[in-house]
């Protein structure tokens, strides 16, 4: 799977030269691109590779704010993380930030041997451009150095602890989760809530509206709800249908024959948008610290949309829509696309989709029209956008169009994204 | 010159001595045989595994002679390719005539055949199943007519047995004792992206229900019931209509209503069923009352006598491997919530693991895979039962292998998607065979064991002949040279079938007796017969007549019985009509037509023997269920066992209102009070309300004392409070004492110190001789931390206040996780000793001198186990106390012995703060962490880093996955022994264990009684439990249902029956004490959410 993503960003993108490797944000990018596909072959839940793409980032930004006065550091801004201990030096910043975005990548993720095979690449061509050996391996050593710091403050982040907890038990109360087919998995990550956050004072800063109450009766809103995605879905046309796959980002999807299941690899919801995020970068050719705000800002963005999403998830504990329908419209029915195994509202991808919209929108020149050629790598053809907005409406009203999500849910959630988005921004971008 | 000679020397010994023992079987090449038939599968990009579940289930084989020369033909199906007849000739040659013969299947994928004379014209008629391909008209079934010259006509339509259906294979047998023979149709229904889905819906009543398809075209299973000589589909009117998998079927009376009965085995989450014939060609479902638990993914099945005891015991194969690594490569058992749910929805509880059924005669089944050691043999299809060594007991055959390991974790999770991808590229068979090559594939050996006459079976394959390599599935067994033994006959995918050659005659090894049937007109073959052997050694055998067994395939039409060196055996013969007839004296060595007509009206009638337990729940009023708070253990613990928060009720008995009638307590769990129970002069019982209980129901109970605490004269409660539910330290374990107020009020006394720990075990006796009653008090485990060692407490009465002296005794806080004790002088020195097993516990015994206990137990050798109870009397009439351990029993997937320990490390590895707790067990010399990694990498996910796939975990020992630093920090733990065990006193203290025999190893012992039940002057035992908490991939203990063992003096002590001792005591069962109601001896048994359930000991049983 890996080497089918690599070889289409390769194809991507062939056009960009190598040649002026760490001169503008280009490494940045492949960084990023590196690091959604481990995610992927590591199989990681959104919420945790919400994680993963963010502290790698932030430890670039730091490095690279030493020495760039344009660059303000997060560390007031995230109020919990300490100014890198580091004096300026006389070394290549962009290569000591590319290496303290890999050391805390490898520490993240599990396929570590993936990110030390991309060090080894980006090393070779820092080689073929003959930049002094000396001045690498300093640079080299001062982001790693830069690394363990950051990793120092990760290690703060209640990560293991969370991880230990009891693993989801199931609600008696009436209109609860239930796990769903194939696997019935148990509900992922039901403590993220507890998780550090960065910008918000809690993950329960920013909350949506409640859910509407669950209902079994015919007159009732829920129901109404239900019946509206029972009847999309009977009713889906080839547009409706190529929207529902096109976001269909999710990294646990499995399919079940009799005895033989297999899993699918795909981005996640959150690596979508880093990748629309670097296709931006490349297109508008942005520099070394442009490149690494984006970055920044999106995936703390995204980071804080999945902590605000996640605590409100297991707060509401919401029904999946394939459950009650099967239960009291039509005991076989099958959403479009697999049910994701935790609770219905709000929407990861609505909230997640609203949040890096709204911060993209500010970063970025506007107006912004882009091809998305993310899903490609399965054989999807790339969809063209007139505007962020648009595409993160389009990933949101997709999981309606899928049968896994209510109405209620893609509203509130990508109300409840674009209020983390400008919260992020007047946080970090707009602080003074 | 001089190597040559020895050369030669060497290869004469070598002959010689293979001369004089043969091994069990010689395969027969076919280039010997002339059976070149292969079930070669191809696939392409447009059927293959992908496309279809059930591609690579193999063909099967049926075994018959077609034209009545004496020697038995075999007929093998090819799923892709043509069927194969072949004539047997003698001398194991045989000859192909398929074409001739015009029985090649036709088109279509063949899966099942039988034989079977179906137009009773004294000639085997052949009829063939079809599945997996779309086309309805590819998947007709074909029913060829014998001829008699050596060709066939195909008449299924005829017949009206031309069914479409996907099917695997049909039973025939009269079905109705009408005389004529009917057909159970086994298929499966088109559908298969619904095998694995649950889904709820709420029925007409409005309760939510698993969802079943009763739509007629998804309806799998079809019943034929014929109606001269014209089969009429009955299915729905026989009420058979379910959607189930079915991979193979019983067919046999299980009730003993002498109507045939139906088990179906059936794959993926659809559970076993039995379908009891209601005497009017209608059938009911009942499994559950009959059987525990099932196998997940039924698959092939046998039922035969395994111990002779007369009651015909079942076995049904699942996929499940041996070996730790193919455990740990392949998927493994879903996740406890799953698990919950199928049994919350009436999916039952069903294991990825074989059952053995053993038959306890009356009606109700244990499965005794694990006792038997034949719970895991791969992905198994065809099991036979037969007596292949003729030494009397029937030894154990099964088929295993599965073309592509469609289940490599691995494959799965990172490789098929892009197989998947791949496969759909390519262009004809070549090119999407090399694709899916790329599915992990072994070929396995198959299995045999030896049936040892205990109960248990002993793996011989390799020393056995039957160890080639196979993908083997449809397997049959039947005597092809027509000298007394049982050759076996295997269909194997993609190479040529086993013709197995049996040796036993040729090395003169054991005797038989040999019979064929003729029935009746419209039954000519007797289906249905059964017939009991007596030989002169005094050993009964029994079988049933029906050769439809195993997988896909029809046995030998004749019954087969080994006799060891017995001389001769009387024989009895039932008819399915209810004829039979005597045969006094029959010598070995013969083969015998039983003719119906030599049948008489049946002779003896069953005589009903006085049992010696009656249960008499219902007349004593007592309407009590142990109801349970929802907590799963697993949930905090990936890694456990099994769970602690399901340990109640405890109950004990005691006279608490004074009006010398006995009356009990019975804990309750969190939320749930407990109760008092008086007794009145009928020997009813009734409630007494105590208001203090309804304050303390925030605590599970796990035991309880009644004693006079307080010197009062009167009956004081000591109850502890135990579980898993609360953290360790938030002060909810606390020992609690009511006092008595002589009239059976209690109030909570403050007696006793805050003492705090999660417990179970209570000894209560005045150990210093100072006049009053003293606590020992065992902790169970640390909340949350299994691992840890929980705090044990000794408290020293003074005047009615209880003072831990704990301290007086270091080693007594820290023992270890305490489950029993007891105070007894095992010295006889006149003062009463601490006896106290526990989990991963020696027997271990503080020694009490002058009232003063030793600061350092005696702990035996090889007594470490997981140790439920301990009592203790005088069992050989020696004057000495002996001891009875109770442990989780041989019928348990954790094996140890001293040579191989089990063996657990616990620390916090991670540094996370949970307690990481990992358990090893050895296979082939090698200790392994038994966890699948899965379960491992959610308790330690540091691990992932380590184990990136399921290839690197599954042959990971304890030393590759922990540093040398971390293991030396853990907490280790052992255990040598999971025997039922007696310990033996040689007079001052030292005991020898002797383990219980095999029937007493077949349940885990949490409670137990010794008395002279039947006044013989012998002490006899009766034992009780089950464990119902354990992690899913092991499955429930379950098989327990009460044992009374008679001693037979000198501490021996010899099993009975239940259909003689009547002492029947299913469930979860806990906690058991004597009680007189009414005057009458009695017990009672507490189950966890289970009932309390009292039985009397009757004055005929003494």
């Amino acid at each position: 799977m890996g080497r089918i993503l690599i070889a289409f960003i390769l194809f991507s993108f062939c056009s960009i030269s190598f040649a002026s490797n760490m001169e503008n944000g280009n490494y940045l990018i492949r960084c990023n691109e590196k690091l959604v596909e481990v995610v992927m072959e590591d199989l990681l839940t959104p919420p945790v590779a919400s994680r993963v793409h963010v502290y790698p980032n932030i430890a670039a930004y730091e490095v690279l704010c030493i020495a760039n006065p344009k660059l303000l550091s997060l560390s007031g801004a995230i109020k919990h993380l300490p100014k890198l201990n580091l004096e300026r030096a006389d070394i290549n910043y962009s290569i000591a930030a590319e290496f303290a975005f890999t050391t805390v990548a490898k520490k993240l993720v599990f396929s570590e041997y993936m990110i030390s095979d991309f060090e080894n690449v980006e090393l070779e061509k820092l080689k073929k451009e003959n930049i002094d050996t000396i001045l690498v391996n300093l640079s080299k050593a001062y982001g790693i150095n830069a690394g363990k710091q950051i990793i120092d403050w990760i290690l703060k982040d209640n990560y293991i602890q969370v991880k230990a907890m009891e693993r989801y038990v199931l609600n008696e109360k009436e209109g609860c989760w239930r796990p769903t087919a194939p696997e019935y998995t148990i509900g992922i990550e039901p403590h993220w809530n507890l998780m550090r956050s960065l910008v918000t004072d809690s993950s329960s800063q920013i909350k949506p509206i409640p859910n509407i109450a669950y209902s079994e009766k015919k007159k009732s809103e829920y129901y109404k709800n239900a019946l509206a995605v029972y009847t999309t879905s009977n009713s889906m046309d080839t547009t409706k249908k190529m929207i529902a796959q096109f976001w269909d980002c999710n990294p646990n999807i499995s399919f079940s024959k009799g005895h033989l299941t297999y899993f699918v690899h795909k981005i996640s919801p959150g690596g979508h948008w880093i990748l629309i995020t670097g296709q931006a970068c490349r297109n508008l050719n942005f520099d070394e610290a442009k490149t690494t705000q984006t970055y920044t800002l999106l995936t703390i963005g995204l980071f804080e949309a999945f902590l605000s999403c996640w605590s409100e998830k297991y707060r509401s504990e919401s029904m999946r829509p394939e459950t009650y329908i099967n239960r009291l419209i039509d005991p076989k029915w099958l959403p479009y696309i697999q049910t994701p195994p935790f609770p219905e509202y709000t929407s990861g991808h609505s909230v997640i989709s609203s949040t890096s919209a709204t911060i993209l929108t500010q970063i970025i020149p506007q107006p912004y029209t882009f091809t998305d050629s993310s899903e490609m790598y399965i054989d999807l053809p790339p969809r063209k956008f007139n505007s962020f907005k648009e595409a993160a409406n389009e990933a949101s009203l997709s999981r309606f169009y899928g049968g896994i999500h209510y109405m209620p849910s893609l509203d509130n959630g990508l109300k409840q994204g674009a209020e983390i988005g400008k919260f992020v921004l007047q946080k970090i971008y707009y602080r003074k | 010159m001089r190597k040559t000679i020895l050369f030669f020397h060497g290869l004469l010994l070598l002959s010689g001595f293979a001369g004089k023992t043969q091994s069990l079987f010689t395969l027969i090449k076919s280039e010997e045989s002339g059976i070149n038939f292969i079930n070669t599968i191809e696939e392409t990009a447009a059927f293959n595994n992908f496309t279809y579940g059930y591609l690579y289930n193999g063909g099967g084989v049926a075994i018959g002679d077609i034209n009545n020369d004496g020697l038995s033909d075999l007929y093998f199906t090819g799923n892709m390719v043509s069927n194969k007849l072949y004539l047997n000739l003698g001398n194991f040659k045989f000859k192909d005539i398929t074409e001739s013969a015009g029985v090649s299947g036709g088109q279509g994928y063949h899966t099942g055949v039988t034989m079977v004379d179906i137009n009773h014209d004294g000639l085997l008629d052949i009829y063939v199943c079809k599945s997996a391909y779309n086309n309805a008209e590819q998947r007709r079934n074909v029913l060829y007519i014998n001829n008699g010259n050596f060709t066939f006509t195909e008449q299924a339509k005829k017949y009206g047995i031309d069914d479409a259906s996907y099917s695997t294979q049909a039973y025939f047998y009269d079905m109705d004792l009408d005389g004529d023979l009917d057909l159970f149709l086994l298929n499966h229904p088109p559908d298969m992206n619904y095998a694995n889905r649950i889904q709820l819906s709420y029925d007409k009543t409005n309760s939510l229900v698993a969802y079943k398809d009763s739509a007629r075209s998804n309806v799998s299973f079809r019943y034929y019931e014929n109606i001269n000589d014209v089969f009429k589909d009955k299915t729905m009117e026989a009420g058979l209509g379910t959607h189930a998998f079915g991979l193979s079927a019983i067919i046999d009376d299980f009730n003993d209503d002498g109507y045939p009965d139906i088990y179906t085995c059936n794959d993926y989450h659809v559970p076993d069923y039995l379908f009891i014939n209601n005497k009017d060609k209608t059938f009911t479902n009942k499994a559950d009352e009959y059987f525990n638990h099932y196998s997940y993914s039924s698959m092939g099945s046998d039922y035969a006598d395994i111990n002779n005891d007369g009651f015909l015991d079942l076995i049904v194969t699942d996929m499940s491997p041996e070996s730790f690594k193919r455990r740990k490569q392949l998927k493994g058992s879903g996740n406890y919530d799953n698990f919950n749910k199928r049994i919350q929805y009436g999916l039952g509880c069903q294991y990825d693991k074989n059952v053995l059924q053993l038959n306890n005669g009356n009606h109700t089944y244990s499965d005794i895979s694990y006792l038997a050691g034949v719970a895991f043999t791969d992905w198994s299809w065809a099991p036979l039962l037969a007596d292949f060594d003729n030494d009397g007991l029937k030894d154990l055959y099964v088929t295993n292998g599965y073309m592509r390991d469609v289940t490599d974790m691995d494959f799965m999770m990172y490789n098929a998607d892009s197989v998947k991808k791949e496969l759909n590229k390519t262009t004809g068979s070549t090119d999407a065979m090399k694709v899916l090559s790329a599915i992990p594939s072994y070929r396995l050996k198959n299995y045999y064991f030896k049936n040892n006459g205990n109960l248990t079976f002993n793996g011989q394959v390799e020393n056995s002949g039957l160890d080639q390599l196979s993908w083997s599935n449809g397997a049959v067994y039947g005597d092809l040279d027509n000298d007394g033994d049982l050759e076996l006959i295997v269909n194997n995918v993609s190479q040529p079938p086993f013709i197995y050659r049996n040796n036993t005659s040729e090395n003169k090894a054991g005797k038989f007796i040999r019979f064929k049937l003729r029935g009746d007109q419209e039954n000519p073959e007797g289906i249905g017969a059964i017939i009991e052997i007596e030989t002169g050694d005094g050993k009964k055998q029994i079988q049933h007549f029906n050769p439809d067994k195993g997988y896909l395939s029809c046995n030998e039409w004749a019954v087969h019985f080994g006799v060891g060196a017995n001389e001769n055996a009387k024989v009895k013969i039932f008819w399915p009509n209810g004829l039979e007839q005597v045969i006094p004296e029959l010598p070995s060595n013969n083969l015998l037509t039983l003719d119906i007509i030599n049948a008489n009206e049946k002779t003896n009638s069953l005589i009903n023997k006085a049992k010696v337990f009656k249960d008499i729940t219902k007349e004593t009023n007592v309407n009590h269920i142990q109801k349970e708070n929802t907590y799963i253990d697993f949930k905090l613990e990936p890694l456990l066992p099994h769970q602690f928060s399901l340990l109640g009720p405890c109950i004990d008995v005691a006279d608490v209102n004074g009006d010398s009638l006995d009356d009990f307590f019975v804990g309750g769990s969190i939320g749930n009070a407990s109760s008092i129970y008086v007794q009145d002069e009928e020997g009813k019982f009734s409630i007494m309300k105590q208001p203090a209980f309804n304050l303390d129901m925030k605590f599970e109970d796990t035991g309880s004392k009644l004693f006079d605490a307080d010197n009062d004269g009167d009956q004081d409660l000591l109850v502890v409070s135990g579980g898993n539910e609360y953290p360790d330290n938030a002060s909810m374990y606390p020992v609690r004492i009511y006092s008595n107020d002589g009239k059976g009020n209690f109030t909570k006394s403050t007696a006793i110190e805050n003492i705090n720990t999660s417990s179970k075990a209570i000894a209560v006796d005045d150990y210093d001789k100072d006049g009053d009653l003293d606590v020992f008090i065992g902790g169970r485990v640390v909340p949350g931390h299994y691992g840890l060692i929980p705090e044990s407490y000794l408290l020293k009465n003074s005047k009615g206040r209880f003072t831990d002296v704990s301290n007086t005794v270091p080693a007594i806080s820290n023992i270890g996780m305490v489950t029993d004790a007891i105070w007894c002088d095992v010295d006889a020195d006149g003062w009463k000793d601490l006896v106290l097993v526990g989990e991963w516990m020696p027997l271990t015994i503080f020694k009490n001198k002058n009232g003063i206990l030793d600061s350092v137990p005696v702990k035996f050798e090889n007594t470490y186990g997981w140790w439920n109870a301990i009592a203790a009397k005088d069992l050989d009439g020696d004057g000495d106390i002996d001891l009875v351990g109770g442990n989780i029993s041989a019928n348990s997937r954790y094996k140890c012995n001293a040579q191989y320990p089990m063996t657990m490390v616990a620390s916090d590895f991670d540094n996370n703060g949970s307690t990481d707790c990992v358990i090893s067990l050895f296979q082939e010399g090698i200790s392994y962490p038994i966890a699948l990694r899965d379960n491992m990498l959610d308790q330690m996910l540091f691990l992932k880093k380590k184990y990136l796939r399921y290839k690197n975990y599954s042959t990971a020992k304890l030393t590759d996955m922990f540093t040398a630093e971390q293991l030396s920090k853990a907490k280790k733990f052992q255990a040598n022994t999971i025997a039922n065990t007696t310990f033996i006193n040689s007079g001052i203290g030292v005991f020898t264990p002797q383990y219980l025999s095999t029937k007493a190893q077949i349940f885990p012992a949490n409670a137990i009684l010794i008395d002279d039940y039947n006044k013989d002057g012998n002490m006899d035992l009766l034992l009780a439990g089950n464990d119902y908490s354990t992690e899913v991939e092991s499955g429930r203990n379950d098989a327990g249902i009460g044992l009374m063992l008679y001693g037979t003096g000198d501490a021996k002590f010899k099993s009975v029956p239940v259909t003689e001792s009547g002492f029947y005591i299913p469930g979860d069962v806990k906690f058991m004490e004597k009680i007189t109601i009414k005057n009458k001896p009695c017990i009672i048994v507490g189950k966890n959410k289970g009932a309390i359930q009292i039985v009397e000991l009757t004055q005929e049983g003494n």
